[in-house]
């Protein structure tokens, strides 16, 4: 009996040893980056039947509940289609390059322990994905790519307090630097004292390079409680994506618009 | 050992389904637990499986190698000790719920504290997750008492 229970915890303590050693080593290790890689490549083809009735329970619900939403939906988008059309006839120069493309993907992990911070998506280099290139949802700037593998990516969230991406308030054009907090919540920074934003103002990207292009729409203003640091003001955003219902990403593989 | 394997796949098929939505119970954990009372009490054939299905979860799910690894082996060995401890008397169906259900708790409550400032945000995940493998366990303690009930008990 005594043999039993010492052997049982010598093989407890074993396997707790060897799993902290696992937890020392592993974080920012390229080999574990690598095994992370490989698991998911290679349950790729044995999870395809799950993503499949996931794919159809979720055009059954919406088929079932989200089909008026969606006759009001494609009204306003009639409406907003023709106000844009109109607009483009006196400004041709904000059409849309042709070299444009979306490339959708899915998200296929978002690690608890990175929650805000980023996912990683179904595409990679062989899809055209490069590091860098902005992530979408719904239209509104979501991330952008920051690790590039063969088949996938990784993402880093605008709620990912180390993705700092240069904005401009449309309204007023001021430029300002939005950044996460690592907690959900999404600031713009650097906008100087004496500049009074207010609640619902848009924001867009700012030229930073060619593969984030100018204009992509981020979110709106929120002017509940501004704070002061340094001289400037720093504004709550509210993204335009919803960083709770990520279930899927539009990458930006070609141009943007201008 | 491929019952194991079918077990980590469902847990994995379901996770692939409602990911993003909540997180599944940990099947694969109450499995084992589940085998220790009506299948094998030997230690390393519940704390090695344990160890290695947690770790291929986190090369699959947590990006943080180890952390389920070391969460199943920890719960697995303590309800392996624990119930190779009590008098064959005591392994009763009721027991079986007990060591099942603290062991899901801890391995869930340390993929909880994994989570840093995300935390109070992801409270609802968590409790779903824990509410989740009650009817399963409810499920496993009728088999497990049906076996103990049976003249091919393993006690």
């Amino acid at each position: 009996m005594l043999k039993r229970i010492t052997s049982a915890w010598l093989h407890g303590l074993a396997a707790t040893t060897v799993g902290l050693l696992f937890l020392a080593v592993s974080p920012g290790s390229p080999v574990a980056e690598k095994a992370v890689e490989y698991t998911a490549v290679i349950l790729d083809w044995p999870e395809r039947p799950a993503i499949l009735v996931r794919y159809l329970a979720a055009e059954g619900v919406f088929w079932v509940s989200g089909m008026r939403d969606l006759g009001e939906r494609l009204k306003e988008m009639e409406l907003e289609n023709v106000r844009l059309r109109s607009t483009l006839q006196a400004r041709p120069d904000l059409l849309v390059p042709d070299r444009s493309g979306l490339t959708a993907s899915r998200v296929d992990v978002r690690p608890p322990a990175f929650w805000w911070k980023e996912v990683r998506i179904d595409k990679g280099s062989s899809d055209g994905v490069q590091e860098g290139m902005p992530a979408l949802q719904d239209g509104f700037l979501a991330g952008r790519v920051s690790r590039v593998f063969s088949n996938h990516s990784w993402v880093e969230l605008l709620t990912s307090p180390t993705l700092l991406v240069p904005v401009v308030v449309d309204e007023t054009r001021d430029l300002g630097v939005l950044a996460g907090d690592g907690s959900g919540r999404v600031h713009v920074l650097y906008i100087p004292e004496e500049k009074e934003l207010r609640d619902g103002m848009s924001l867009s990207t700012a030229l930073a390079s060619d593969l984030l292009p100018p204009g992509l729409p981020v979110g709106a203003i929120s002017s509940t409680d501004p704070r002061t640091e340094g001289g400037f003001r720093v504004y709550r955003v509210i993204p335009g994506a919803d960083f709770s219902t990520m279930y899927s990403l539009f990458i930006l593989t070609g141009g943007g618009p201008r | 050992m491929i019952s194991l394997a079918a077990v980590w796949y469902l847990q994995d098929l379901l996770q692939v389904m409602f990911s993003g939505r909540f997180l599944v119970p940990d099947l694969f954990f109450l499995f084992l637990v589940f085998r220790l009372a009506v299948v094998s009490r030997d230690v390393p054939a519940i704390v090695w499986p344990a160890f290695l299905g947690g770790l291929l979860w986190d090369f699959r799910w947590t990006a943080l190698p180890g952390l389920t690894a070391t969460a199943y082996a920890v719960a697995a060995a303590a309800c392996a000790l624990i119930w190779n401890h009590i008098p064959d008397s005591g392994r009763t169906p009721r027991l079986f719920w007990v060591l099942a259900l603290c062991g899901h708790l801890l391995t869930g409550f340390a993929r909880f504290m994994a989570w840093g400032d995300g935390r109070s945000a992801l409270f609802g995940v968590f409790a779903v997750q824990q509410v989740a493998a009650v009817p399963l366990l409810l499920i496993a303690v009728l088999v497990v008492s049906a076996r103990s009930a049976g003249p091919d008990v393993k006690r």
